[in-house]
């Protein structure tokens, strides 16, 4: 009975590891000289907003068993298009922003339909697109950076604190926008069928779910979230540009850290886009906590590391397992007298 | 058994066009490509000058890819290791010249030969996802190379000591890359072509590669009729790796530096080539002959659209859609024919 | 006792005020001493002072600018000099003008290179020679970092940020950020848009557009004032690109209108590429390639040079910017005719320079330069070792 508890613990600390991860990093934050002030909060979590958006899309398709490795060339032409049609087209920003987002649900259903309709494995399709999406760009911009030019209002009304909280509104818009796809993934029947269709995609046909338009679904949300949060990220931070996050660590890689860490299983059906938004939050602590980016790479690889080998071991152990009755097993071991 | 039998309405010929792709595959590419050349660079093309730029834009592409061919082959869509692979060979290659360059040589390929094992054993034994196993592998090395050496980019002969011996082993290597056996065959190109014959010989004549065949075309149907898949795919990742650092320690070679992004960008073109070669994403099918027309095709390709003139951006374009073209030929062919 | 408590305070303020003074002279003695006494590797004064340059007239406006041909110097008015509207300046947080000594300066550089580590440790022994201390940030060439960065050292509270952007239409943004909180703010080594002036209290930096300029002079009277030139750019979109391709291509067809500019490709910064680049140009142009301009002497003149070399084009003329260790190799052994001289440990010397000299209650220029010159075989021994 005793041992049974325990076993009951250790999963439990398993399932929710991003929150003990989080606890972790904010008690190293006790002993770091100005870690606990409002501005630094407000500045880590806003920085880490972009992220957010990516590591959302990112768990979403990966819920539904797919990769989307466009996301980040998805933000990053969400907030070209966005400063490009406002500042140089002289469109509001409202038509600015909902331009960049119908992009990204465009991208998305191309990314759908090529890995449903046509079968190619995700990664590889996503893979492609990343050069497609690029050359996009280049053609749109002629390789050169957009800014919001003089025009401060809106980007100083993103990057303020919203009340009396430590919290950007940018911050704010992105955790409402998470909470939602939350909601939708979980509490909604389209939601569950992403999640039914990452568990067996074969079963879920047989149970009547249309898997391929669930699958285009999904990166339908996670392209559109990149889009429409990389349009916010391009106001918020003020300049965009094409190579955006290809030197140095690549926010796709902390997207898909944050989404192994919070637990998402590799093989889909299984995992929280709030999971991955707590993990993002501490490794956006975690960051501020080293002063070299150097020492940022290593620690947020050896976690990433660490969590791909417990969850790899703890299949091979379960695959081991599977298929044997370690009951009649014993019972035999004892029959033949070798227990 | 199960009441009346079906009757299978689908269509029973297999479709010309796949049939033709799937046998003469590449080579016939490369050969519209060469007309498309000649026609556009109004004869210039066979030109030795030409002929050398080919084969010199192929020859770093064409090392890694001889390797990445079997992990391919085995079934595990890619290995995105191979940039930190590349820039750790270089690194580990300048940092150790002292030694003289034959001993600086086979530890860099030894530290390949490692990442290989490291891969193969988490990929073949535990069965981790190759993907997101190699791509965080890939973070981790990165990692390491970057706190060990602090983002610095090592030069040969600075980190060589100045003795006759040291200075000659830099010499030495930073010559491998500008080596021209005759008038204008180089050494790098040379190489390449050796290792693609030692990747044919081993992909079609040992018991290695018709067990790698079975274990990319089903993993399980491999273990269950007896054949040690980890030991198999621990080797076949050790080639991929062996063959990414060779690649590197050339790329440093040529740009006289070793840094951690050299490398950079290697995952993805070499994937292309493999792929245009003909070898399939799901394993198991597709060969090493295929797998070099790809790599010739890419370098051609490369050169044809410096021809036409289009700058460096539409070019990024142009690759996405061909690579995306090319796999979906792929896989259109490949479920014509009734494999998937 | 109102008395005593006067006397107390008169004293206090009196030693208040000689201490402080004395920090300015000891400020000032450090000051003049590292001028005179710290040297980059290749044996020039690291604090050399700052050039200025004069800012001519606009031929017009930036969009009427936009539609002259690539090859009229006027076109480039907005991108070569910081012509910013000075009425929008910010307010800046006055200089304390108690003396360098003990102040803290946050570095914020734009990525990990071996220029980038040259920078850093010349900016360390500068800043320990005035007697300033550092930290020296490194986003390692993101740009969501490098804001993320600009938060922590404005959380950090320093005396001074100097700023290495790593866009200039993003450097806006980035120094009204630092303007806004209170600190005085450094623009170091790449050039922003001029609007972004309004929130800098100083920029110091190389001059590339005048250096290249230089180079394309020689380059054309070796030319003879005819033939065909080919560029490979800098990364595409920021200051160098337009500097180091533009700049020689503007001179160059403004002083001899005979020659021809073929075509400019962007192929990055790895050897193998440059060179393929160079093959096809080679191939395809044949012996109306005369001349090759790079935005870099390290990777792209390597391959360049191979390429030609494997050609058999001795006679091309390869010329590029910057000035690193393969650079000058090439240099010496032929391959590269000329490259512009650019100390880096000059850049960061300047830049401390400037930080110190606002430190010690002196008027500092809102532009400054550091020096430049030309090297080729002739002078190329006067330069090393090489800094980086």
């Amino acid at each position: 009975m005793m041992k049974r508890k325990i076993r009951f613990n250790l999963n439990f600390i398993n399932t929710y590891r991003c929150f003990f991860f989080l606890a972790i990093i904010l008690f190293c934050g006790l002993f770091t000289k100005k870690f606990f002030t409002a501005f630094n909060i407000r500045a880590v979590t806003g920085n880490t907003s972009l992220v957010m958006w990516l590591g959302m899309g990112f768990t979403t398709c990966m819920i539904a068993g797919h990769m989307d490795l466009t996301a980040m060339h998805m933000s990053t032409m969400g907030a070209l298009l966005c400063l490009g049609l406002h500042s140089q087209s002289g469109l509001p920003w409202a038509l600015a922003i909902l331009v960049a987002t119908l992009s990204g649900v465009a991208i998305g259903l191309i990314n759908g339909t090529l890995a449903t309709k046509f079968e190619i494995p995700s990664f590889i399709v996503t893979l492609g697109m990343q050069f497609v999406l690029k050359g996009l760009m280049y053609i749109y911009t002629g390789g050169a950076e957009l800014s919001i030019g003089r025009d401060y209002a809106f980007n100083e009304l993103l990057n303020s604190a919203v009340g009396p909280l430590p919290f950007s509104l940018y911050f704010i818009i992105t955790t409402v926008a998470i909470f939602l796809v939350w909601i939708f993934l979980r509490f909604t029947r389209t939601g569950r069928n992403i999640y039914m269709v990452g568990g067996n995609v074969e079963t879920a046909w047989l149970a009547g779910i249309k898997s391929r338009s669930v699958t285009t679904l999904a990166f339908v949300i996670s392209s559109t979230g990149c889009a429409l949060g990389g349009a916010l990220n391009g106001i918020y931070s003020g300049a965009a540009s094409i190579t955006m996050g290809e030197k140095g660590i690549s926010p796709l890689m902390i997207a898909l850290t944050a989404t192994i860490i919070g637990g998402t299983s590799l093989s889909g059906g299984k995992g929280s886009v709030i999971w991955t938004w707590v993990s993002l939050i501490a490794i956006g602590f975690l960051k501020s906590l080293f002063k070299k980016t150097e020492q940022q790479v290593l620690v947020i690889a050896a976690i990433l590391i660490v969590c791909i080998v417990y969850e790899t071991l703890a299949q091979y152990r379960r695959s081991k397992v599977v298929g044997t009755r370690p009951n009649l097993h014993n019972e035999h071991m004892r029959e033949i007298g070798k227990a | 058994m199960n009441g009346a039998q079906k009757v299978d309405k689908r269509k029973v010929e297999i479709n010309k066009f796949s049939l033709i792709f799937n046998k003469l595959g590449i080579y016939v590419v490369v050969l519209l490509l060469i007309v498309a050349g000649v026609i556009l660079s109004g004869g210039q093309f066979f030109s030795a000058s030409n002929i050398q730029s080919i084969l010199e834009a192929s020859a770093l592409i064409g090392m890694v890819s001889a390797g990445l061919m079997f992990v391919v082959y085995s079934g595990n869509m890619n290995d995105m290791s191979i940039p930190m692979t590349m820039a750790m060979a270089g690194m580990l290659t300048v940092q150790f010249i002292n030694l003289g360059f034959i001993p600086a040589l086979l530890i860099g390929i030894a530290s390949g030969a490692l990442i290989g094992f490291i891969n193969g054993l988490m990929i073949g034994k535990f069965r981790a996802h190759p993907i997101i196993w190699s791509w965080g592998f890939n973070l981790l090395l990165s990692g390491i190379v970057r706190v060990v050496w602090q983002g610095k980019q090592l030069y040969a002969d600075t980190v060589a000591k100045p003795t006759e011996f040291a200075q000659r082993a830099a010499n030495t290597f930073y010559a491998i890359s500008r080596t021209y056996l005759t008038s204008f065959i180089s050494l790098m190109a040379v190489v390449m072509i050796v290792m693609f014959v030692i990747a044919w010989f081993i992909h079609s004549k040992t018991s290695f590669g018709q067990k790698l065949k079975i274990i990319g075309t089903n993993y399980d149907v491999a273990k269950f009729s007896g054949i040690n898949c980890t030991k198999v795919l621990i080797t076949a990742y050790m080639i991929c790796g062996v063959c990414a650092a060779t690649g590197g320690i050339f790329f440093s070679a040529l740009r006289k530096t070793s840094s951690y992004e050299n490398g950079m960008g290697y995952d993805f073109s070499c994937l292309t080539t493999v792929l245009l070669g003909g070898v399939q994403l799901c394993g198991g099918k597709g060969s090493v002959i295929g797998a070099f027309g790809g790599v010739l095709a890419y370098s051609i390709l490369n050169n044809i659209l410096s021809w036409i003139g289009l700058d460096t951006y539409s070019k990024y374009l142009v690759q996405g859609i061909v690579f995306l073209f090319i796999v979906w030929l792929n896989t259109y062919s490949n479920r014509k024919l009734g494999k998937a | 006792m109102k008395k005593i408590l006067g006397i107390l305070l008169v004293m206090a303020v009196l030693l208040c005020n000689v201490a402080l003074a004395s920090n300015l002279d000891d400020s000032k003695a450090m000051f003049d001493e590292a001028v005179a006494t710290l040297m980059t590797t290749d044996n020039h004064p690291m604090l050399a002072p700052g050039v200025t340059f004069d800012v001519p007239e606009a031929v017009g406006t930036y969009e009427e600018l936009e539609k002259l041909e690539d090859t009229n110097p006027d076109k480039w008015h907005y991108y070569e000099y910081l012509d910013w509207d000075t009425s929008a300046d910010a307010t800046f947080p006055e200089s304390p003008a108690d003396g360098a000594k003990g102040k803290h300066v946050i570095c914020i550089v734009h990525g990990a290179h071996a220029w980038t580590t040259c920078y850093s440790e010349a900016f360390q022994a500068a800043c320990e020679a005035v007697g300033m201390t550092c930290d020296i940030y490194d986003p390692n060439w993101d740009q969501s970092t490098q804001d993320g960065y600009i938060d922590q050292a404005i959380n950090e509270q320093p005396d001074a940020i100097v700023l290495i952007p790593l866009s200039a239409d993003h450097a806006a943004q980035q120094f009204k950020k630092i303007t806004d909180a209170g600190i005085p703010a450094f623009c170091s080594n790449t050039l922003p848009e001029a609007s972004a002036m309004n929130f800098i209290r100083a920029y110091t930096g190389p001059n590339d557009w005048y250096q290249m300029r230089v180079l394309a002079n020689q380059l054309g009277e070796d030319l003879g004032g005819k033939g065909g030139v080919a560029y490979i750019t800098h990364n595409v979109g920021g200051s160098p690109y337009y500097a180091r391709c533009f700049g020689p291509m503007s001179e160059l067809g403004s002083k001899y209108p005979e020659i021809e500019h073929l075509d400019i490709q962007s192929p990055g910064f790895e050897a193998s590429a440059v060179k393929q680049v160079v093959s096809d140009w080679i191939t395809k142009y044949g012996d109306k390639l005369n001349a090759i301009v790079l935005a870099d002497d390290s990777d792209q003149a390597i391959g360049a040079a191979e390429a030609c070399k494997a050609a058999g084009r001795d006679d091309i003329i390869i010329v590029a910017a910057g000035i690193s260790k393969q650079g000058a190799e090439l240099i010496q052994s032929g391959d590269l005719s000329a490259c512009s001289y650019q100390s880096c440990q000059g850049d960061a010397g300047l830049a401390v320079r400037t930080v110190a000299e606002f430190f010690n209650g002196e008027d500092i220029a809102r532009v400054s330069f550091i020096g430049t010159d030309i090297i080729n075989a002739e002078n190329v021994e006067s330069f090393l070792p090489c800094q980086w």
